[in-house]
């Protein structure tokens, strides 16, 4: 494989797991990394592994990593001459990307044109029909009033959506099932997406019901090669959040699967596109399938595809940046096995998903055949408010979706991770669910199917074990008098101190082991 | 030796015992015994326990309060109050002012915005009730009432700005 030429060093402008993605993939290809971190992430993984390391600021986002003059400022400095944003913060802002490009550095990504087009959700649906891509009935133009909102629900039929144009996370946006409602769901969307956007335009589509989200990988290369990697099947979604992710998708055959493949590659030109991106579509029972938005970056659920179709996405997307024609063709990529993705959260599943925050004491991270562990997580790593509360990706392999599914409920079982709740149990929950074995799940059965609820109940209660397990702690502390008898030293969580004194080698010699393995 | 653990309410009297060659049984008041080898995996917080050759992962530090554990088991936290027996018989002297009211506390799970307070003082509320919503890491957290009961006070108001483990409401 070709090396990379133009591309030396890249400054990673994110934090977390897919900081550490990317700068892995940089390893891989010989390129050195440059971290940015805020002042809460001082001691970071991305930190940690990176070649260089430069503070940004203070903890919240908008003083960090969306300080895209500093990130630049930072990236000059230490000589970098490439800037990958991850996904989140600054990955989707079309006036970074120019700023970057202005200040004579590569970014990995598209050009600022196609983000700017396809983040405008009105322009994107254009651009769609343009390249023959199938839309969800409904208006690709702003409903001015809402009585030319009702005029188009009578046309495309109830129910309908009313989105907002610059919206997201389901801000702005109502489901409209009677004509007696139109008025009222038109005013509140247009007050909220006012509120949340600073703009008021909506638009009206047709609500389907029972559809799975269905994306395609595309990656793009500036020779004018573009390719499909297959499928994505995402319909486990709480509040709009994707829980769990898998490749390929039950709800895909062969002959749909080029069908949309080979729309969404003619998209993908229509907009002019270059690296790697994917267009979400919803998928009904019938199979038709409908355009829903592209993501003009790399996802967080990339690796179920890297896994099928073993390439590596981040590594091509270097590749790309760096001029470099793609090192796959479309006849390389079909999907083998099955491949399988948990998002592992800071939430407590069994009290409202509650975020957890807090110091995670340990962590067993889950190994063995099939599985890919994405985390940021280490033992004394803070959960903090400031940032998503996403703090691994657990993801699985098998040779067809049964193994899959028995290998990831295997590795949900091996994660440990104390101190800070996390959405594990529900995971396992979920693997275990009549629902998801049998593929019958929806986009909207996490929040409707009792069966995908968090379900306290399902787990067995280990209270008595649990209070034998603590008169044994206790025990061992008095005999081996490394504690005061009763526990509950003060400031409640420190090891007692002679303890930590008497067994810091061992540890030592402990951790060293175990990072052998 | 002798210890009480106390668990969600409910108290169980746990007997270690080591016979002369080395090995630990733990002897329940119903009569089980079982065989225990409880071994530290890593540091002093993670233990491999094999309880009848059944084999277990657990996780234990000390709670908030003196005497309290943290006891996790299978992704499971239990909050455990152990006292040895001299403890018992000191505390069974005293009479329990605190356990036995019944007041439960609804705290800020983390520092945020409140944006509705759903209960007044005096209302009787049904366990999972709404109390409170948190605005925080840009989602609304709901906190609900963790037992039946009656409000016995609200700490706070809609548009307040709280620290993490403020009380919000006492429920009684």
């Amino acid at each position: 494989m070709a090396k990379l030429t133009r591309i030396k060093k890249v400054l990673i402008a994110n934090r977390g797991e897919i900081a550490l993605r990317v700068i892995r993939a940089c390893r891989d290809l010989g390129v050195k990394t440059v971290a940015v971190y805020s002042e809460a992430d001082r001691k970071s993984l991305h930190v940690r592994e990176a070649d260089e390391a430069y503070l940004l600021g203070p903890a919240p986002s908008k003083d960090s990593y969306l300080r895209g003059d500093k990130i630049i400022e930072i990236a000059k400095k230490a000589g970098a001459d490439t800037v990958h944003p991850g996904y989140g913060f600054l990955s989707e802002r079309a006036n970074f990307v120019q700023a970057c490009q202005d200040a004579g550095l590569i970014f990995i990504g598209p050009p600022p044109a196609a983000i700017e087009a396809m983040g405008d959700k009105v322009r994107a649906k254009q651009i769609a029909r343009a390249a023959g891509v199938p839309l969800v009935p409904g208006i690709d133009q702003e409903a001015p009033n809402w009585q030319s909102a009702a005029a188009t629900a009578e046309r495309i039929g109830y129910p309908v959506l009313i989105k907002a144009s610059a919206g997201g996370g389901g801000k702005g946006m109502r489901v409209v099932r009677n004509p007696e409602d139109i008025q009222s769901a038109f005013e509140g969307a247009t007050r909220e997406a006012t509120g949340a956007f600073g703009y008021g335009g909506v638009y009206l589509e047709k609500m389907l019901e029972n559809v799975k989200h269905v994306e395609i990988q595309l990656m793009a290369d500036t020779h004018g090669n573009v390719v499909y990697m297959g499928e994505r099947e995402c319909s486990l979604q709480r509040r709009n959040q994707k829980m769990v992710e898998e490749a390929p998708s039950q709800a895909v055959d062969e002959e749909l699967r080029r069908e949309m493949g080979r729309v969404a590659v003619a998209a993908a030109r229509e907009v002019g596109y270059v690296n790697a991106g994917t267009i979400e579509f919803l998928v009904t029972q019938d199979r038709q399938f409908f355009f829903m938005e592209m993501n003009t970056r790399l996802q967080v659920e990339h690796p179920v595809t890297e896994l099928t179709t073993g390439f590596d996405i981040v590594a091509e997307q270097l590749r790309i940046a760096d001029g470099q024609p793609l090192s796959f063709s479309q006849e390389d990529l079909y999907a083998r096995g099955w491949a399988i993705e948990c998002r592992i959260t800071a939430e407590d599943p069994f009290n409202n998903f509650l975020p957890s925050v807090g110091t995670v004491r340990r962590t067993v991270p889950p190994t063995g055949p099939g599985v890919r562990l994405d985390s940021a997580v280490y033992d004394g790593y803070e959960v903090s408010l400031f940032y998503d509360p996403m703090i691994a990706k657990l993801i699985t392999w098998g040779s067809s979706r049964e193994e899959a599914i028995a290998r990831m409920e295997r590795a949900l079982s091996e994660y440990q991770i104390f101190g800070i709740h996390t959405t594990i149990p529900y995971h396992q929950q979920l693997m275990n669910s009549e629902p998801f074995r049998s593929g019958n799940f929806y986009t909207t059965s996490l929040e409707t199917n009792p069966a995908l609820k968090p379900d306290p109940a399902a787990r067995t209660d280990q209270s008595e074990l649990a209070a034998i397990m603590a008169a044994l702690f206790v025990e061992r502390r008095q005999t081996e008098g490394a504690a005061p008898v009763s526990g509950g030293n003060g400031n409640g969580k420190a090891a007692p101190e002679e303890t930590a004194e008497k067994s810091a080698w061992q540890e030592f010699g402990r951790r060293e082991m175990m990072r052998r393995v | 030796m002798l210890y009480y653990s106390q668990i969600a309410g409910d108290s169980l009297k746990v007997e270690i015992v080591s016979d002369p060659e080395g090995a630990t049984h733990v002897r329940l008041p119903d009569g089980r015994e079982m065989a225990v080898d409880f071994q530290p995996a890593l540091g002093e917080d993670l233990f491999s326990v094999l309880v009848d050759s059944q084999s277990h992962q657990v996780h234990i530090e000390p709670g908030e309060n003196r005497g309290e554990y943290e006891v996790t088991l299978d992704g499971q936290v239990y909050t455990v109050s152990v006292e040895t027996e001299r403890q018992h018989r000191l505390n069974s002297l005293v009479p329990r002012t605190n356990l036995q009211s019944g007041e439960v506390q609804v705290k800020a799970p983390m520092p945020g915005l409140v944006s509705i307070v759903a209960v007044e003082v005096g209302q009787a509320v049904e366990q999972g009730q709404r109390i409170a919503i948190l605005e925080a890491m840009k989602m609304e957290n709901e906190l609900r009432a963790p037992k039946a009961g009656t409000v016995k006070a609200v700490n706070v108001q809609a548009g307040q700005t709280v620290e993490q483990n403020k009380v919000l409401a006492v429920i009684e």
